[in-house]
């Protein structure tokens, strides 16, 4: 009896000090997230400058979103990101890895250098590419120097050639850590069959296909996913600062859509019913993403 | 061991990574060297090195910009903020992995839930939170907002490390007559010290780095963090890529020497994603 009691004494206290445990991440979570979250949500049925009292207004907000073709050319932008972007960070870190698996003299310092740039501010990473991509950037000097005068091109004037070289920016700086995550997989996979594939005199070629992509796909699958989520939830850096949404709203997404109307138009009701289309698209994606995996450990 | 036998495939393979890598750095290179060059010699030769080594870009730049002062503030804001980080994840994630307590599932639930948020959705109530606690324009509210964000990563990395802990060694330790308190501090955090050295320099960088909170948060100039202030350079300084290039390596220095010197922990701790 007594050691029932002294038991459940016990429970008492552990269950005290493990909410202890995590009440300081509890409470920034609750304060700066989740409540954050269900003020977003309240704030975009109300008209709002951001001073006064906010108006309740229904479904207006959502109404003149969804009719304006603002909306739909930033969204486009979105897809137009994640169209090139996914299979160029989703693959080239991989071979990458691939490759860096063959252990080839000087791997290690290859290794180093694909990673460095990641530990970059997009601060400096953006405005460097920005400048060298400049109409009198190094890049269009040195086509001009060499006579391909054609290919000097106002690379920021269009989202035509903004948004594609942006995406390659930012597979130039970001490739290190998919393939440190590549890396980190294929050294799970059985030193003998790779022996044996060394044995059978396999090019690294035929190593990749019948070894390392089956056993990557899961990571692949992961990778895919993640860059799929990046495309509506990390783009602000670059934009912010290599093309600042322009012109017009030809790089605009609506991440920075939303920041836009928010501190430069301050319209707060508009810019939050813009905030609950991001976190709807963005939850979509991590419940497919959730689904996915939670079948795939079955 | 793996056949280091020299065949024209592993040459191939060798020329692809080298001339990856002379494409990844190479953006990098030219930047620094650019530094040392002054704007009427760059003017003439964009491409090759200098023809003398100039400091005057960092000189007009230490004139332009109070870096002392910026530079103080980003430590200040990274400093704390990285061992705020520490201290809360750390505490939640031993919680989490090995203390049974009541709503564990429904905070697991919540944290995954809030994860993959972005920045954007919340800017509006957490400036106008942040505001009305009177944290606009302070160091103390950027710091709660970096410690809060990074908690779903770090919680998790610290409960995966937690978890592989052997409760052997715990119970001995209850036995003893130790406390949970005890233990933590005793037993979890010296078992954890290479997972608190990771989750430490990447957080270091990232905060370092961030851009969006730093910029809408603090709006006065003298609060304001060295990457913050660095995006005015393009600005004020206009096709003077030399001075640009000179700011934008000044914000890189202690990035580099972290980078130079955890570099294995760096590695390791952007790898532990892998098992995510």
């Amino acid at each position: 009896m007594s050691k029932k009691a002294n038991l459940s004494k016990l429970k008492r206290i552990e269950n005290g000090v493990g909410w202890l445990f995590v009440a300081p991440a509890t409470i920034l979570f609750v304060v700066f997230m989740f409540v954050p979250i269900l003020q977003v949500i309240y704030y975009s049925f109300t008209s709002w400058d951001g001073m006064s009292k906010p108006v309740f207004i229904g479904l207006e907000n959502f109404i003149e979103l969804f009719k304006s073709d603002v909306f739909y050319k930033c969204i486009t932008n979105n897809f137009k990101f994640l169209i090139l972007g996914v299979p160029l960070w989703t693959f080239f870190p991989m071979v990458i890895a691939v490759l860096l698996f063959e252990e080839v003299k000087g791997w290690k310092f290859f290794r180093s250098a694909f990673f460095f740039p990641t530990v970059l501010s997009v601060v400096v990473t953006g405005t460097l590419f920005k400048t060298i991509f400049d109409y009198n950037g190094v890049v269009n000097e040195m086509f001009r120097k060499i006579g391909l005068d054609i290919f000097a091109k106002e690379w920021w004037a269009t989202g035509a050639s903004a948004i594609p070289l942006m995406v390659i920016i930012m597979n130039w700086v970001g490739f290190g850590t998919a393939m440190l995550i590549y890396l980190a997989g294929m050294s799970n996979i059985s030193e003998t069959v790779i022996e044996a594939s060394y044995l059978d005199g396999a090019n690294w070629f035929q190593r990749f296909r019948h070894i390392f992509l089956p056993e990557l796909k899961g990571l692949i699958q992961l990778q895919i996913l993640l860059n799929v989520l990046y495309c509506f939830t990390s783009l602000f850096g670059y934009i912010y600062v290599m093309t600042k949404g322009g012109p017009g709203y030809e790089t605009t997404v609506i991440e920075y859509l939303i920041y836009q109307k928010a501190f430069t138009s301050r319209e707060m009701g508009f810019a939050s019913a813009l905030s609950v289309v991001l976190a709807v698209i963005v939850s979509v994606i991590s419940l497919i993403q959730f689904k996915f995996f939670s079948n795939k450990n079955d | 061991m793996k056949s280091k036998k020299f065949t024209p495939s592993r040459v191939f393979v060798f020329l692809l990574l080298a001339f990856t890598a002379l494409g990844t750095l190479a953006p990098f290179f030219y930047m620094v060297m650019t530094t040392f060059k002054e704007k009427s010699e760059y003017m003439v030769n964009m491409f090759g090195l200098p023809k003398k080594i100039s400091f005057f870009n960092y000189k007009i730049i230490f004139e332009n910009y109070d870096i002392f002062r910026l530079n103080i503030n980003s430590f200040v804001v990274v400093t704390i903020s990285v061992i705020g980080t520490l201290i809360v994840t750390s505490m939640a994630g031993y919680s989490m992995a090995k203390l049974d307590f009541k709503g564990k599932k429904l905070l697991y639930a919540l944290i995954a839930f809030c994860m993959i948020m972005p920045g954007q959705v919340l800017m509006i109530p957490v400036y106008h939170i942040l505001s009305k606690l009177g944290l606009i324009n302070s160091l103390l509210g950027l710091i709660l907002i970096y410690v809060t964000s990074s908690i779903p990563f770090a919680t998790f990395l610290f409960q995966v490390n937690c978890k592989s802990i052997d409760d052997g060694i715990i119970e001995a330790a209850k036995i003893e007559g130790a406390g949970f308190i005890k233990i933590y501090i005793k037993i979890i955090l010296p078992l954890i010290k290479p997972t608190l050295a990771a989750v430490a320099i990447l957080q270091f960088i990232s905060y370092w780095n961030e851009l969006f909170w730093a910029m809408i948060l603090v709006q006065k100039e003298s609060q304001r963090t060295l990457t913050v202030a660095l995006v005015s350079l393009t600005g004020r300084f206009g096709s003077n890529m030399p001075l640009v290039y000179t700011g934008l390596f000044i914000n890189c220095i202690p990035i580099i020497i972290i980078f130079f010197i955890f570099q294995k922990q760096l590695i390791k701790g952007t790898s532990a994603g892998a098992i995510k």
